[in-house]
């Protein structure tokens, strides 16, 4: 019964739970920066815009790929990365804190 | 030794708990009565050379209607080991207390009064002769300031001196005037040689038709038959002599001896001054600032747990991270081509126990400001100002907070809502409250909102989200009331008491009590249900597996692609550091674990630390993974990121082949002869299914079905590489807003009622609803040519009159004769 139960209420249920988005950045070393995002109870963050802002502006933009990743070409200077997947779930890091 | 089993009874907000928390000393033992939900309180003490054994039973006003509590706390009462009650009132408020008094009674047991919040009550100008209360009730009286453990030793002292003298202070039952000839004259026919209830309490309860008590007469007394059908005719009797039902007449008595009760030992020295609550409702419940003030509150509430809480889970989350990469590290590392299976479960299990684990930063917060509110005594006042409004729709005043916190006004969460319900006295309204709260407007629905009005929308984003986030609260009022209307027709409704329990201070150390049995109880439940809920899940998407040609094919392309990494490096000079397929496996773990250590550091220490203890675990390995200017090892570096990435989409594609041919991805095949009126293929079908079971957003998973093309602003990729327009937007929209947020709720859901059958009542009828108004919308509105924003106005429209219609139906009310 219970795994009846299950079953079809599996059917019925969309999107993930209330979860935080997450995003880590990792230095590759060779001038680039990969961020991979994506939400705490694991669901993926791919197709969900990513920008990367200096003083306020935007520089560069793109989607985080079907693995959940965005990479790009470090900046000169000062700049932080953003994982905006909507109100509430936007994480933004600082280009100093990702650190080679 | 000898030991004494007390009982603890009150009224909501009389000061019952902190009592009890001041006996025990936070030495507390929580469990649940068996088969119910209700948090059963007990603890222990020691007091000249008696152990002293205490029970807070759940708080009620009556015993009238028969909810759960008040099931629970009688049989506790009436059971023949509890050898004393403790009960507490509210001195500030004694007319409403001293009516559950009257009714404890008639129970006939040794009683001890602890005669609370009696500084309040002097402030206000009240004073009491006690010993006249005394005398009325042969109940030891005791005066105490809970909060401030005064007659804490009174009250240690008197309960030994009661089991004592057991006999001399049984306490005075009620005498019923006119009835009391008739209750006699059943009482006399009550054979007491095998009872363990008082024949006064039989009698009175029989006459009151108590169902319980017929029961227990039937089970125990060879008259049954005799005394119920003299019963009948005494009842006759009375009703034709005195017009009034003998039901109606016990209660109406209990009345009239309170207020005896009352008047004969309260003295009022400021009668017509106004006491310090008076003068704070005549503010929070003035007429027109009693909703400003009760929306700031509430406002507040929601921003400092939900939008705060949810601040600080990017905190704590790190945390959870750590704990799930350590846990899955004591299982069998990835192999090139496949995650064991083993490995896969436990990363499985640890998703979804974290993604509840992740809430605990909002419930502190929300237990912590509702330990507050419960404790000033605000939480009755906000029942009773909202309570008018509510009532239209099946619901009660105390509705207000779980539907707020469930998303009102922006995004909530379902899981702290449902949890926010458990202090509801109504449980009708209880009911409704809980399974129309998944219609509500969840945070984690947010971005995949967003997705899809930027893709279709663009430029009606805020009239269209705005329509969204209000429609859901009319729906789930319209919901409310037909569900009260029909399938909670039979639950218990109780009567909204209108007397308010004075203002208090509340003690920090009561409040945190609370809030940390509130949390403990939460990991104990969640993780268990969890767990049980998560393994079936995990089967019914891993099972049956992928097809056998599926798998050849999968093999052969994993084989390629090994063999196109090993050629590209065959000439390396450090080819001899991964000629070995287990070598290969190593650096792919070496490489995934070192990168997920690194992921989460900022500073420069720590990083410069993981580095060299990896490079002591093997020099070569992090030479690849960071080749800095050596060439050769770039060049294993460039293959090696082309080998992950093609295994990757390897295993996306395995995962994917693997959710489509599970049972969930059949069922969304199954609906599509269903779904197409709606204007769901079977892959958004397999989208919502799956993004519910696999835990991946909808967001992924639409976009992932639709191969946004990344050169494309994402917006226009999903409206151009699909054949959905902006109305069948709406009705994806429509769905994805009424359908159910996600098993966290199922299984809070299933803590607060206690069955599978309501969660999955739950889950079935917002699905149902969902897919009607999708079905809906898509068909008249193609039929009309509607565009997208002109379907989601007029659907608007459509719910709201609806609304407005179901409000003006009355309400189905069982008799209450309070």
């Amino acid at each position: 019964m219970f795994k009846k139960i299950l079953l079809v209420s599996a059917l019925l249920v969309s999107s993930a739970s209330a979860h935080t988005a997450v995003m880590t950045c990792f230095d590759n070393g060779d001038g680039t920066i990969t961020c991979e995002g994506g939400f705490s109870d694991g669901a993926s963050g791919s197709g969900v815009a990513m920008y990367i802002k200096q003083n306020d502006k935007k520089v560069s933009e793109g989607l985080m790929n079907e693995d959940s990743e965005f990479t790009f070409t470090k900046p000169q200077g000062e700049y932080n990365v953003n994982f905006d997947a909507g109100k509430g779930h936007l994480v933004s890091i600082k280009g100093q804190d990702i650190v080679e | 030794m000898n030991n004494i089993q007390v009982a603890l009874v009150g009224q909501p907000n009389c000061g019952k708990s902190t009592i009890f928390n001041m006996l025990t000393n936070i030495k507390q033992h929580i469990a649940n009565y068996p088969g119910v939900t209700i948090d059963k309180k007990s603890g222990s003490f020691n007091y000249k050379e008696s152990k002293i054994e205490v029970i807070d039973l759940p708080g009620t006003y009556s015993f009238s209607s028969y909810s759960v509590e008040e099931k629970i706390t009688r049989d506790y009462i009436l059971n023949k080991d509890t050898d004393i009650i403790i009960n507490t009132v509210d001195a500030s408020n004694l007319r409403r207390n001293l009516y559950l008094t009257m009714q404890l009674l008639d129970m006939h047991k040794p009683m001890i009064i602890a005669f609370n919040m009696i500084d309040v009550a002097k402030q206000n100008g009240l004073e009491f002769d006690l010993k006249k209360l005394q005398k009325l009730t042969n109940a030891k009286i005791i005066e105490t300031v809970a909060s401030k453990k005064q007659g804490l030793d009174e009250i240690k002292e008197s309960i030994v001196e009661v089991k004592k003298s057991q006999l001399s202070h049984i306490s005075n039952a009620l005498h019923y005037k006119e009835l009391q000839k008739y209750i006699d004259l059943i009482k006399e026919l009550i054979d007491n040689k095998s009872l363990t209830l008082s024949k006064h309490y039989i009698s009175v309860k029989l006459f009151e038709n108590d169902a319980q008590i017929i029961e227990y007469l039937k089970q125990n007394s060879n008259n049954a038959k005799q005394i119920l059908d003299y019963l009948e005719k005494l009842k006759e009797e009375f009703k034709e002599k005195f017009n009034i039902s003998c039901e109606q007449y016990i209660v109406k008595t209990r009345y009239e001896k309170a207020d005896e009760f009352l008047k004969a030992c309260s003295i009022n020295t400021k009668k017509n001054e106004r006491t310090f609550s008076d003068k704070i409702d005549s503010i929070v419940l003035n007429k027109y600032l009693a909703l400003p003030i009760l929306a700031s509150i509430i406002f507040t509430l929601y921003q400092l747990s939900i939008v705060y809480g949810y601040e600080l889970t990017t905190i704590t989350w790190p945390i959870l991270s750590w704990l799930k990469t350590t846990v899955v590290s004591f299982f069998p590392q990835e192999n090139i081509d496949s995650i064991p299976y083993i490995t896969q479960f436990a990363i499985w299990m640890m998703n979804s126990v974290n993604a509840l684990l992740n809430y605990l930063p909002i419930f502190f917060i929300l237990f912590f400001l509702l330990a507050i509110l419960e404790d000033v005594g605000y939480m009755p006042r906000m029942a009773f100002i909202l309570d008018r409004l509510f009532v239209k729709f099946g619901l009660h005043g105390e509705s207000t907070l779980p539907l707020v916190l469930s998303g009102i006004f922006a995004g909530g969460c379902a899981v702290p809502g449902v949890m926010a319900t458990k202090g509801m006295n109504d449980k009708k309204a209880q009911m409704a409250t809980m399974l129309t709260i998944p219609l509500m407007n969840c945070l984690a629905k947010i971005p995949f909102f967003t997705l899809i009005l930027a893709a279709f929308f663009q430029a009606d984003m805020a009239l269209m989200m705005f329509l969204i986030s209000t429609v859901t609260i009319f729906v789930a009022l319209s919901v409310s009331k037909v569900l009260t209307l029909t399938v909670l027709k039979a639950h218990e409704t109780t009567p909204f008491i209108m007397e308010l329990p004075s203002y208090h201070i509340p003690t920090l150390r009561g409040i945190f009590i609370k809030v940390f049995d509130k949390i403990w109880l939460y990991l104990k439940k969640i993780v268990t249900i969890v767990a049980a809920v998560a393994v079936v899940l995990f089967v019914l998407i891993q099972f049956p597996g992928i097809s056998k040609e599926k798998k050849e094919e999968l093999d052969n392309k994993s084989k390629n692609m090994q063999s196109i990494f090993y050629k590209k490096i065959q000439t390396n000079k450090y080819y001899s550091h991964l000629d070995e397929k287990d070598e290969l496996k190593a650096f792919i773990n070496f490489y995934n674990t070192y990168r997920s250590k690194r992921m989460n550091t900022t500073s420069k220490e720590k990083a410069k630390e993981i580095d060299s203890k990896y490079k002591d675990i093997n020099p070569y390995f992090f030479l690849f993974t960071k080749p800095k200017r050596d060439k050769e090892a770039k060049k294993i570096n460039r293959a090696f990121k082309k080998l992950l990435k093609t295994r990757k989409a390897l295993f996306r594609e395995t995962k994917d082949e693997k959710v489509e041919n599970s049972a969930l991805g059949s069922m969304g095949k199954f609906f599509v002869p269903l779904t197409q009126y709606a204007g769901f293929d079977w892959k958004i079908n397999v989208a919502f299914l799956s993004s519910f079971a696999a835990r991946e957003s909808s967001v992924a998973t639409i976009g992932a079905l639709y191969e946004s093309n990344k050169e494309d602003p994402r917006s226009s990729s999903i409206a151009s590489s699909s054949s959905y327009t902006p109305l069948g937007a709406v009705a994806i929209i429509i769905f994805m807003a009424l359908t159910p947020p996600c098993i966290a709720t199922m299984i809070m859901i299933k803590v607060q009622t206690n069955s599978y059958k309501w969660m999955f009542f739950a889950l079935s009828y917002p699905m149902v609803l969902g897919l009607l108004s999708a079905i809906f919308i898509f068909q008249v509105g193609s039929f009309l040519n509607l565009s997208g924003v002109e379907a989601m106005v007029y659907f608007y429209i459509f719910v709201l009159s609806i609304t407005m219609l179901l409000s003006l139906i009355p309400n189905y009310k069982k008799e209450n004769y309070v």
